[in-house]
């Protein structure tokens, strides 16, 4: 694989570290990310933008998204190519299923399914 | 034997490389995680603590009373030009330098590298890695290209009165938010912007720049 430079930020954002604590945060509610809870400065708000999006990431990874791998998450490049490739196909379904609404009602989907009612964490980090 | 003492070496060279680089990693980590911590960035020079934070209600609205005051200045002067008269001025030259096809330029790059970002993962997904890395050496050298447009447009338009405009906040925001810690607790580190402007010496220059780069975190960091 190419190596290459990763925007540091990015790569907290995606730590498993950072990613169980953001969790841990939204779940409980008690623990802070950071020292502020108000008035966030724009790294910050960069930081929860990526923190999310990679949360999603994982949770779509433990899920069997259709070829979404680690490698893909953990380089910078490959995941912003991942998300512009999932906005066009998305997009390109939405469009479908407009013309064509029993085609995707009635496939079933590939992801796997999550048991919202267990207390056990959905996303396990392989980290 | 010689030749497996050879080898040895190749590869401490090698891995001592590799933990170097790591270090290096976990050392911009760790930086990047202090400057996330807080809405204020503490940081150490030369033995002493300093920091710098987000402007309050009040410093915003002297940060707007000046802003408005050096806009309003620097238009009244004739020698000074906005953005788009520059953007003309350029245009109008005996070898035009044209900066909206320039910024077009880089829309349509951009298109270039979405395209090449949906081939990118089409190709990962039937497993073709040599054919992704190619695609995505293409991307990057596409990325640079449009890296390279932007900052000659930057260069091209950095005395129009926006850009000087912006330049003047930005020192600005140094004089007013970059604070020293004494023994009676943070203090600001320049009396006044006269005092800001007159630093000659060349730590308190490095010291300035530290601030402004933590600054730009706080305020503006872009992607």
């Amino acid at each position: 694989m190419l190596k290459r430079t990763q925007d540091p930020l990015r790569k907290l954002a995606r730590s498993s570290q950072y990613q169980v604590l953001y969790v841990r945060a939204k779940e409980l509610g008690c623990i802070h990310l950071f020292e502020n809870t108000s008035d966030l400065s724009r790294i910050q708000m960069e930081f929860l933008y990526w923190i999310a999006l990679y949360n999603r990431l994982y949770q779509d990874l433990a899920m069997g998204e259709d070829c979404l791998t680690e490698e893909i998450i953990d380089d910078d490049l490959l995941c912003d190519c991942y998300l512009i490739w999932e906005e066009k196909v998305k997009r390109k379904r939405e469009k479908d299923s407009l013309k064509n609404p029993n085609k995707y009602s009635k496939s079933k989907s590939n992801k796997r399914q999550i048991d919202h009612s267990a207390s056990a964490p959905s996303v396990v980090f392989t980290r | 034997m010689a030749e497996t003492n050879e080898k040895e070496k190749v590869d401490k060279k090698k891995l001592l490389a590799e933990v170097n680089e790591r270090l290096k990693e976990l050392d911009e980590l760790h930086d990047v995680e202090e400057m996330i911590q807080h809405n204020t960035i503490e940081f150490q020079f030369d033995t002493k603590s300093y920091r710098v934070r987000k402007p309050d209600r009040r410093e915003r609205q002297e940060l707007r009373e000046v802003k408005n005051k050096k806009k309003n200045q620097l238009l009244r002067d004739p020698e000074n030009v906005t953005e788009e008269e520059l953007v003309h001025l350029y245009l109008n030259r005996a070898q035009p330098v044209d900066i909206p096809k320039m910024r077009q330029e880089i829309r349509t790059l951009q298109h270039k590298i979405d395209q090449l970002a949906v081939r990118i993962i089409d190709a990962r997904r039937v497993g073709n890695v040599n054919g992704s890395e190619q695609l995505e050496k293409e991307a990057e050298k596409i990325k640079y290209e449009q890296m390279s447009l932007q900052y000659r447009i930057g260069e091209l338009l950095s005395t129009c009165v926006e850009e000087q405009l912006k330049n003047y906040i930005q020192e600005y925001l140094v004089y007013l938010l970059l604070e020293e810690k004494t023994s009676d607790g943070w203090h600001r580190y320049f009396k006044s912007y006269d005092d800001f402007m007159n630093s000659s010496d060349e730590d308190e220059d490095r010291l300035i720049y530290r601030a402004t780069y933590y600054l730009s975190a706080l305020l503006y960091r872009n992607a």
